[in-house]
């Protein structure tokens, strides 16, 4: 009985504030009204209608008009200060040239992006257990490869984009060091980008055990050992990084950890920052 | 209501926000000379992304990632091969077994991590080594300094290229297990299948040669650039400035000739993997070394699973042409599930020569595994065989076995002959008897003993010849129910001997030997040995040179890279380095005058290097700096050679007459000199020449849409000036553009030196071929060009007006009416050539003409703002404007100058119609033609 009294105490509290709710976007938001004095003001395409609609639609819930202001004083406060494009900096006419190397950054955004797609969908259909016989992790690989429908091409494709996410940080660091765009005053973001290669190469191995095949058992005896060589301290980094001081189930469940949660966060704020700075700074000049 | 005055205020701030971002641009005031964000830059990354894309969905559709067998602890470690983004880490593991390796003992400290020792082992090598390419990486925007191109601060891009180099070697090096098998050098290569068949195919033995090569060919490299620099220090500390250009030829041309010795001399010391030097890990025991056996043997190859039949096809012997071998006779042809002998074919030990390392320290190649059957137990020929089983004796338990053997060991012209002995001895149940043999060896003739004692196996090196050879033991406490096994085995190993066919020669089979007529004497079966192609060679040598290939090399892909940057850069580094830093180039700057906020062309910014780069074309070579330079840095020179520097010139959009600049180009090369008329046909009856230049017909030939719509007559300078010849009675012969080039001004100036230097080498021997002593012109970039960049020996190079004024001009000229002129100095004939009086005393030598100075003029004159066919801009419009500006200040009647290219520009500007531009612009020649003209019809 209690229940019933329970659920009908909620069903009136939801009733409440909806009612709540709606007589006060009745009463006090004549939005049709406002919307048609705004249309008359001016002949509105359907961009800005939608835009206007949108705007007032939030504007009702959230008071946006505030933000809206705040951003608009932030945009004219900072926009003088933001940078020209790199072709209207350097007054470039051409646009092939030596550009390509100028897109390897680029390239491995996004490549990043592709990577992030398709890793989550092979998320889905991955499972990171490491006990049994065969592993659920490689029984789950094996199904990728063999059932799922375009499985195996959404692992090719993130296994190749890997490879090319690798070679065009490597070579977009290259570019950035021939070129001495590392120098004052982008040696802070020549620090991240360090760092980004860094995990990128991580992301790689990681991923690289996940199969859970012989292949990514001899890859992870090596780091392992590697990891345990380490003076004092070994046990606690091989433990910390393969759930063990040797292979064990843990190890294919911890990488995935690292590879779907840690290094994900890490590398996108990490790019975030990077990308940010190359839009404050500007992009090197050209040579 | 609040909320209705807000909502107004929302409409408001919309609509002008709609205004403000419409104006946005204006807002910014950002010029627009490059191409835009949108669309542009946007359009070219978009392709250069959808391509990658394109290129990532094809491979991904093309080569599937393997899923290899499921991950089994306790499975053997097979070979792994970890991606190629950390083959480094992977190569420093490798490394790090050939480096030393400790524990160390870690104190209370270890006792508190549970670590009593640290172990430095293979493995901490590596991890640790993985860490400092990192760690370095680190470290380079602390090192200082701006931003600086390679070209100018050689040394950082040096440690770059020494970087990856190193980065390069490590990855290798952690595979090199993959190149001794896919590189190696060999005509073929094999591998095991799962039927237990080889798989073969062929490879390009050059390319692993190559790479085997390069770390030694880098290291004489970087020999050469040490010594050579060496040298030179040493000369320029000693001898200072006479160390000539011609001195530093010679010293590059001897330390290239004493590295090339050096390295050709040391090659073995390399290629044999630094064996006796014994150095990075590649030296073994000896001893170790002599135990390896292996050979080149024949073998089967089934010919359905090679991978490439290229050589190895036709060399592969069917079972029908070698029948005799025994190979042929293993038992997997026999039986119910026999292979068929089609489906094979022999591959002849004689193509397994190059394969691996064999018995590094054999000269030739020794039989060991007995395919030559040098071994005739039953005379005692190059070994010996016994086995016996003798029931016990029941009445004393003892069983005595002994004998002697003459042992012959063939004389193959070999020092020393390897002799395995082993002997066995057991009573067939465990634990019954015992006994121990023993061996003697002894010399046959002389009855030395050699080798006296306990019979266990043992090798020995024995010289030919004749052996004796007796084995006795004795068991005790063996009844007859039980046997003693007892056995004697010896065998000398002879030299691998392999026949005509490439097979190894069976000395059991006379059959099998190809050529009738060898008997089986030694003389003749010797020529059949075979010298080892690996003799000498550590089998760690791939290891060996990687290791080295680590360091030395490296510095040798630095010394190439320095040594690139470096002559790039000191191409200009003398001049630039002179620059204080006093900004009066900046004032000077007539492109900077108008284009504030492009500091490229003053002289301090462009050796910083803080804004230059591409907008290097905006400058004009107008010598406006270099006037002003207290320094007189020449900073066109520094243009000049910035743009030679980019291949192709530059580009498109900064060329307004493209057309043009095609025509001109392709006049450069060699196959239009038939338009050109030659010396002996041209009409050539003095010996001054004038040349008229491209602008001659210029308004012709090409579409100056607007410019064509007025009465500019650009060849009127060169009638002009035969007008004048003539009147001063001057014999001067055409040399038109019929028979010369262009004269590749432009060319030069844009960067495109491959272009000008065929016109010039056209146009020089033509010059020279003609036999004029003078050569006149009155375009001052043709005069220029003639004067500075041609080597025209004994032939003067003069301006019309220079000619003029050396030859007496004086024609008592009267302008009809008074007339007020100006007179703009082209910078090619002004400041490039410091001709500044002559026009200016031949307008002056006309009466009733006026000559007034405009604000800037002589050396501070300004530019017409275009040059060398490029920067015809909005900036460059504006300096046309500001001289239009001057000359009206000075309330002349007609604008002199005189180079034709400068009447051209001006003339550009004056046909956009502005009413202002209301004066004449004439050539100085046109205007004293013009008088001459008038003076004729008086």
């Amino acid at each position: 009985m209690l229940q019933v009294w329970l659920l009908g105490l909620f069903i009136a509290v939801i009733t409440v504030i909806v009612a709540f709710t709606l007589r006060k976007e009745n009463e006090e938001m004549p939005r049709k009204e406002i919307l048609r004095a705004v249309e008359s003001t001016g002949k509105l395409g359907l961009v800005e209608k939608s835009f206007l609609w949108a705007f007032s639609w939030l504007d009702t819930r959230f008071r946006v008009q505030d933000y809206w202001a705040m951003s608009r004083d932030a945009y004219h406060s900072m926009h003088r200060q933001m940078p020209l494009t790199h072709a209207e900096k350097y007054k470039l006419r051409i646009i092939w040239y030596w550009y390509p190397l100028y897109c390897l950054g680029g390239i491995s955004f996004l490549a990043f992006i592709i990577l992030v797609i398709t890793g989550t969908i092979l998320g889905i259909y991955y499972v990171p257990g490491g006990e049994g016989d065969p592993t659920p992790a490689y029984s789950s690989m094996e199904f990728i490869m063999t059932q799922l429908p375009f499985g195996y091409i959404i692992r090719s494709i993130h296994h190749w984009t890997t490879h090319f996410m690798v070679a065009a940080v490597f070579l977009h660091m290259c570019r950035v060091y021939f070129t001495g765009a590392y120098r004052n005053p982008r040696e802070l973001n020549w620090l991240i980008g360090v760092g980004l290669m860094f995990f990128t190469i991580f992301f790689g191995y990681s991923g690289y055990l996940l199969p859970w095949d012989s292949l990514a058992f001899g890859a992870a005896t090596i780091g392992i050992n590697m990891a345990n060589s380490t003076p004092l301290i070994g046990p606690w980094v091989a433990s910390a990084m393969f759930g063990g001081t040797s292979l064990s189930y843990q190890t294919v469940t911890r990488m995935y950890f690292l590879h779907v949660f840690i290094l994900p966060v890490i590398v996108t704020t990490l790019i975030l920052i990077h990308l940010f700075i190359v839009w404050v700074q500007g992009i090197a000049e050209p040579h | 209501m609040g909320l209705i005055e807000n909502l107004g205020r929302i409409a408001d701030t919309y609509v002008r926000e709609k205004d403000s971002l419409q104006s946005a641009d204006n807002e910014r005031r950002r010029v627009f000379v490059g191409h835009a964000f949108w669309p542009h830059e946007v359009l070219r990354d978009g392709i250069i992304l959808a391509a990658m894309v394109a290129v990532l969905g094809f491979y991904s559709w093309l080569i599937p990632p393997p899923l290899h067998g499921a991950a089994d602890p306790y499975a053997q470690a097979g070979f792994v091969f970890p991606d190629w983004y950390v083959l480094f880490s992977y190569g420093y593991l490798r490394w790090g077994e050939y480096l030393p390796q400790f524990d160390i003992p870690a104190g209370p400290i270890g006792a508190f991590f549970g670590q009593p020792v640290i172990a430095w082992n293979a493995a901490w090598w590596g991890a640790a080594i993985t860490g400092l390419p990192v760690m370095i990486l680190t470290l380079p925007p602390f090192l200082g300094g701006r931003a600086k191109r390679g070209v100018e601060d050689p040394w950082f891009a040096t440690w770059g290229a020494v970087y990856l180099a190193h980065v390069w070697f490590i990855s290798v090096f952690s595979i090199n297990i993959f190149l001794e098998l896919y590189g190696k050098n060999r005509t073929d290569f094999c591998q095991l299948n799962s039927h237990a068949g080889l798989n073969c195919g062929t490879r390009a033995p050059w390319l692993a040669e190559v790479f085997n090569a390069v770390p030694w060919i880098l290291t004489g490299i970087f020999l050469w650039i040490a010594m050579y620099m060496g040298i030179r220090w040493f000369m320029v500390k000693s001898i200072g400035a006479r160390t000539t250009p011609k001195l530093g030829k010679q010293i590059s041309l001897g330390t290239l000739i004493v590295t090339v010795i050096l390295c050709s001399v040391t090659w073995p010391v390399y290629n044999n993997g630094f064996w006796d030097q014994g150095g990075l890990g590649a030296m073994e025991e000896v001893s170790a070394l002599e135990e390896l056996r292996g050979q080149p043997v024949d073998t089967l190859v089934d010919i359905n699973e090679g991978h490439h039949w290229e050589v190895i096809e036709e060399d592969c012997l069917t079972y029908e042409d070698s029948i005799a071998n025994p190979v042929w006779q293993k038992s997997k042809f026999e039986g119910e599930d026999a292979y068929s002998r089609s489906d094979f074919c022999l591959v002849t030990a004689e193509h397994f020569l190059n394969w691996g390392i064999y018995q590094p320290t054999q000269e030739n190649l020794i039989d060991f595994s007995g395919v030559n059957h040098h071994t005739d137990t039953s005379v005692g020929r190059n070994g010996i065989a016994q086995d016996w089983a003798e029931v016990g004796n029941d009445e004393t338990g003892e069983v005595p076995i002994s004998d002697t053997w003459g042992l012959q060991i063939e004389d193959f012209g070999l020092e020393t002959v390897y002799v395995d002995f082993s002997c066995n001895e057991r009573s067939s149940e465990w634990g019954i008897g015992e006994g121990a043999g023993s061996l003697s060896v002894s010399h046959k003739n002389s009855g030395e003993i050699i080798k006296d004692g306990v019979c266990e196996n043992s090798m020995l090196k024995l010289e030919p010849g004749d052996y004796e050879i007796s084995f006795s033991t004795v068991w005790s406490g063996v009844n007859s129910s039980y046997t003693v096994f007892a056995g004697v085995n010896v065998v000398a190993y002879q030299p691998l001997l392999i026949g005509e066919n490439g097979q190894a020669l069976n000395r059991d089979d006379p059959t099998n030997l190809t050529r009738a007529d060898i008997g089986l004497d030694i003389a003749s079966l010797s020529e059949h040995m075979v010298e080892n192609p690996t003799y000498h060679k550590n089998p760690k040598s791939l290891d060996a040179k990687l290791i080295y290939s680590l360091f030395i090399p490296c510095f040798g892909v630095g010394a190439v890279v320095f040594m690139l940057m470096r002559s790039m850069a000191r191409g200009y580094e003398y001049e630039m380095n002179k620059c204080y830093g006093c900004d009066l180039c900046d004032d000077a700057c007539p492109v900077r005058l108008f284009n504030a906020g492009d500091k490229l062309n003053i002289i301090y910014n462009s050796w910083n290097n803080e804004d230059d780069g591409v907008p290097m074309y905006s400058c004009l070579t107008c010598s406006a700096c270099t006037n002003a330079c207290p320094q007189l840095v020449d900073y066109d020179s520094y243009v000049d050679m910035r743009r030679a520097l980019i291949v192709g010139g530059p580009p498109a959009s900064n060329i307004p007459h493209t057309v043009l600049q095609a025509v001109l180009a392709a006049e450069a090369e060699e196959e239009r000199d038939s338009d050109f008329i030659s010396v002996e046909d041209y009409p050539i009856d003095s010996s001054i020449g004038y040349y008229p230049g491209c602008v001659d017909y210029l308004d012709q030939e090409m579409i100056f849409s607007h410019v064509n719509e007025g009465d500019m007559n650009l060849g009127d300078a060169t009638t002009s000036a035969f007008t004048l010849f003539e009147e001063m009675e001057k014999e001067v012969s055409y040399l038109g553009r019929d028979f010369l080039k262009c004269c590749g001004h432009d060319q030069k100036w844009q960067g495109m030196d491959e272009v000008f230097e065929k016109l010039k080498a056209y146009n020089q021997k033509k010059i020279q071929a003609s036999g004029i002593d003078t050569l006149v012109s009155s375009c001052a970039e043709c005069f220029r060009t003639f004067a500075k960049d041609y080597q025209l020996d004994g032939i003067k190079v003069m301006h019309t007006t220079e000619f003029l004024i050396e030859n007496g001009f004086d024609m008592n000229l009267k302008a009809e009416e008074d007339v007020t002129v100006t007179y703009h100095d082209p910078c090619r004939l002004g400041r490039q050539m410091e001709i500044y009086d002559e026009p200016r005393n031949l307008v002056n030598a006309v009466e009733g003409v006026d000559l007034v100075e405009m604000e800037h003029h002589g050396e501070d004159a300004l530019c017409c703002g275009v040059s060398s066919m490029m920067s015809c801009n909005e900036d460059s419009r504006a300096l046309r404007v500001q001289r239009f500006d001057e000359v009206r200040a000075t309330g002349a009647d007609i604008m002199l100058t005189s180079c034709p290219k400068c009447v051209s520009h001006f003339e550009c500007l004056k046909f956009e119609g502005d009413p202002k531009h209301d004066f004449e612009i004439l050539d100085v020649v046109s205007f004293l033609a013009r008088q001459v003209e008038a003076k004729k019809q008086a």
